[in-house]
């Protein structure tokens, strides 16, 4: 998702560093949630409003964006679904020998 | 442990093992160099031992002499076995590991960019070429010592007749060969017990992998 539309194929990575930055430091404006985040702020702006439509994040009059209960859950649920995979994973120990 | 932690703390074991995989392509892209080396060895050794035949050299040298010469060349092969597994410890010990771990240090979401962007087609791919060439690995190996062994036990014998002449010949047909293998056998019988596990390993790995992915590739999150 390189071409910055995220109503298309929205990228889990980005939008979990969004969540995860805004989970950690709460209200934050727009500016220094690209720069928390390591984004592009016109990148930022329209994931924001993705995000935004499926009430993951609410931006006030200020422009100061929020983690809602729904974008938490939304978060919480993703990483129970690849812990639901990954967790059953085991990995044999390894040891090449020459 | 948080959920997070706890996906972040598998996909360090990942990355991990991965990085060990990288270990046996390593191995497969020095195994036809291993190969080479230890051929052109057993060349060597074969010329020189043809040569030593050709000029008779059995009866014309002393024989503490030509019990020299034949120990001398006896090592020519164990150079090229020796020479072999350098060549390989070497390209293994150059794979560069971890180069994930400052990425996956920032948590949930690194880890879940790694799983998404892994290419696990060669990944598979890797492991499967790993895992035969570390077999390959395993059976040019042994049957190096096997040689060495053979000619070793063929030394030994004309050291020993030398000491304790005997009319007869001590042994001669399949036994040098037959017993010269179970030497081998009995000397890498954990060695070789240990790369089987190994190769089993990597096949379980394989399959645990297959599954993951598929799962992976098979259920989209819905947001």
């Amino acid at each position: 998702m390189n071409s910055g539309e995220p109503s298309s194929k929205p990228d889990l990575y980005v939008i979990a560093r969004i969540i995860k930055t805004l989970r950690e430091k709460n209200r934050m404006n727009k500016t220094a949630l690209a720069t928390s985040t390591g984004m592009a702020y016109d990148k930022l702006v329209k994931y924001l409003g993705w995000m935004s439509e499926r009430k993951f994040i609410e931006i006030d009059e200020n422009g100061y964006v929020g983690l809602t209960k729904t974008g938490l859950e939304a978060y919480d649920d993703l990483v129970g679904w690849i812990m639901k995979y990954v967790g059953h994973l085991k990995f044999p120990r390894l040891r090449l020998r020459t | 442990m948080m959920p997070e932690e706890s996906v972040v703390s598998k996909v360090e074991e990942l990355m991990e093992t991965l990085d060990h995989v990288k270990k046996y392509n390593a191995l497969a892209n020095s195994l036809r160099r291993f190969a080479l080396v230890i051929a052109c060895s057993f060349v060597i050794f074969f010329v020189l031992r043809g040569l030593v035949d050709f000029f008779d050299l059995s009866s014309t040298l002393d024989r503490p002499i030509f019990l020299l010469v034949s120990f001398t060349l006896l090592l020519i092969p164990l150079v090229g076995v020796a020479a072999g597994i350098m060549i390989v410890r070497k390209k293994v010990n150059s794979v560069r590991t971890g180069e994930w771990k400052e990425e996956l240090s920032h948590g949930f979401p690194s880890a879940l960019k790694m799983l998404l962007e892994l290419d696990w087609d060669k990944t598979f791919d890797e492991i499967s070429v790993g895992r035969l060439s570390y077999f390959l690995y395993a059976l040019l190996k042994t049957a190096a010592y096997w040689f060495i062994t053979f000619f070793a036990l063929g030394f030994i014998v004309a050291t020993f007749a030398f000491f304790f002449p005997l009319r007869s010949p001590l042994f001669g047909g399949f036994l040098p060969a037959l017993l010269s293998l179970l030497i081998v056998f009995l000397i890498l019988r954990n060695d070789l017990l240990r790369r089987y596990k190994e190769i089993r390993s990597l096949d379980m790995l394989l399959w645990e992998l297959r599954w993951f992915s598929l799962e992976l590739r098979r259920t989209e999150f819905q947001t």
